[in-house]
């Protein structure tokens, strides 16, 4: 290059000096002690003001229930957030069956625990460990052909709108059909809400 | 590789509303099967008056601007406010980790980094991964909508401080005891 004859030295400092600056990314987390490290928080009074910590839900059905959700499946609430229209379940399918077509106006994540589950609508199928999203505007007919059904867990935000098998509308679910769901199987069945569940 | 099948073609067409489907100036009671939980755990909508200091006072940044915070969102690290630089200033390089939305209510104002100039009602929208460094040559109001942290760099290029949802709450409730005026629960969502 004509640059590197006519000032090979000054273009050697520039470039190294380029290259001391260009930050290096983090290979691996820079701390393996296994302790609490303070961490600098100049706003902590704030944070521990409004903020959350967060929350756990145990395996155990005393920290949430298996509601029936028709006769062949059921689901185990896990969160919900009023502010982001966000809910989060389990959803079991006992037996070979479906989960009539419906349609998303918001987007989904969702994790195969056992068994498989698919789509009538994708090529797909998602197993045990499996990992799958949903979103806006996607119409589907979730199927289970595994004798033992399926598990999966999905976070899911915004409507779905269920129709029944002649393309009828007949009801959008969101947040509060979910909390509904979880709240009267538990006035029902006289178990306390798990205000964990409300994020 | 997923793919997505035919699918079957729906029993009737439904044809797009074109405008509002009722034009009359009164609450229409609409059918909803969960209003007892909406009206139990909903935090609610709210106004937050713009034009005076009632709701929120003009807060100091800095000698030439001032934050009117508008609102706190500490679930999902949004904050809204407006930004008034008084007259030709900077807000000097910072990077953002988040996604932004303002409006010029004011003036005008510009990036050096882009090449155009924002005038009163052009909309800017910025996000995740960009630096850059706001200029006003005429002074300007922006409304904005912000989620995530602001990194901030000095004029040589060293970091100084992350701006999030945390600071500008303490950025609000600083001035508000400092000066006596009470804290409005109304900023927070």
């Amino acid at each position: 290059m004509a640059t590197e004859a006519i000032i090979p030295e000054a273009l050697e400092a520039e470039q190294a000096e380029q290259q001391a600056r260009k930050p290096s990314p983090m290979k691996a987390p820079p701390s393996s002690a296994y302790k609490i490290v303070p961490v600098t928080e100049m706003y902590g009074d704030l944070i521990r003001k409004y903020g959350s910590e967060g929350s756990y839900v145990g395996a155990s059905e005393a920290d949430s229930p298996w509601v029936p959700f028709g006769d062949n499946a059921a689901i185990r609430h896990l969160a919900f957030d009023v502010k982001n229209n966000v809910y989060c379940n389990i959803l079991w399918i006992k037996g070979p069956g479906v989960i009539g077509t419906h349609k998303h106006r918001g987007m989904v994540w969702a994790v195969g625990m056992e068994g498989s589950f698919r789509y009538l609508e994708y090529d797909w199928v998602c197993r045990a460990g499996e990992f799958i999203t949903e979103m806006p505007g996607a119409a589907h007919t979730l199927v289970t052909d595994d004798p033992n059904g399926m598990k999966a867990l999905f976070w899911m935000q915004g409507a779905n709108e269920f129709y029944d098998e002649n393309g009828n509308f007949v009801e959008t679910l969101d947040v509060w059909w979910f909390m509904n769901h979880y709240e009267t199987y538990c006035a029902e069945q006289g178990l306390p809400i798990n205000k964990a569940l409300y994020l | 590789m997923a793919t997505i099948l035919e699918p079957p073609v729906a029993p009737t067409e439904r044809k797009p509303m074109t405008a509002p489907p009722s034009q009359k100036a009164e609450v229409v009671d609409v059918p909803f099967a969960y209003r007892d939980i909406v009206s139990r755990l909903s935090p609610g909508g709210r106004y937050i008056d713009g034009q005076t200091d009632v709701d929120s006072p003009w807060v100091p940044f800095g000698e030439k601007a001032a934050i009117k915070h508008l609102a706190f969102d500490v679930r999902q690290g949004i904050f809204s406010n407006i930004l008034w630089i008084k007259e030709p200033g900077v807000i000097g390089t910072h990077l953002h980790r988040g996604t932004i939305l303002m409006v010029c209510l004011e003036g005008t104002v510009k990036y050096l980094e882009y090449d155009w100039v924002a005038q009163p009602h052009g909309v800017i929208f910025e996000v995740p991964g960009e630096s850059h460094t706001l200029v006003t040559d005429t002074g300007v109001k922006l409304f904005g909508w912000m989620q995530g942290p602001i990194d901030f760099y000095d004029e040589h290029g060293t970091f100084v401080d992350t701006t999030d949802v945390w600071w500008f709450i303490n950025h609000y409730e600083t001035y508000c005891r400092e000066n006596g005026i009470p804290i409005n629960p109304k900023l927070y969502l």
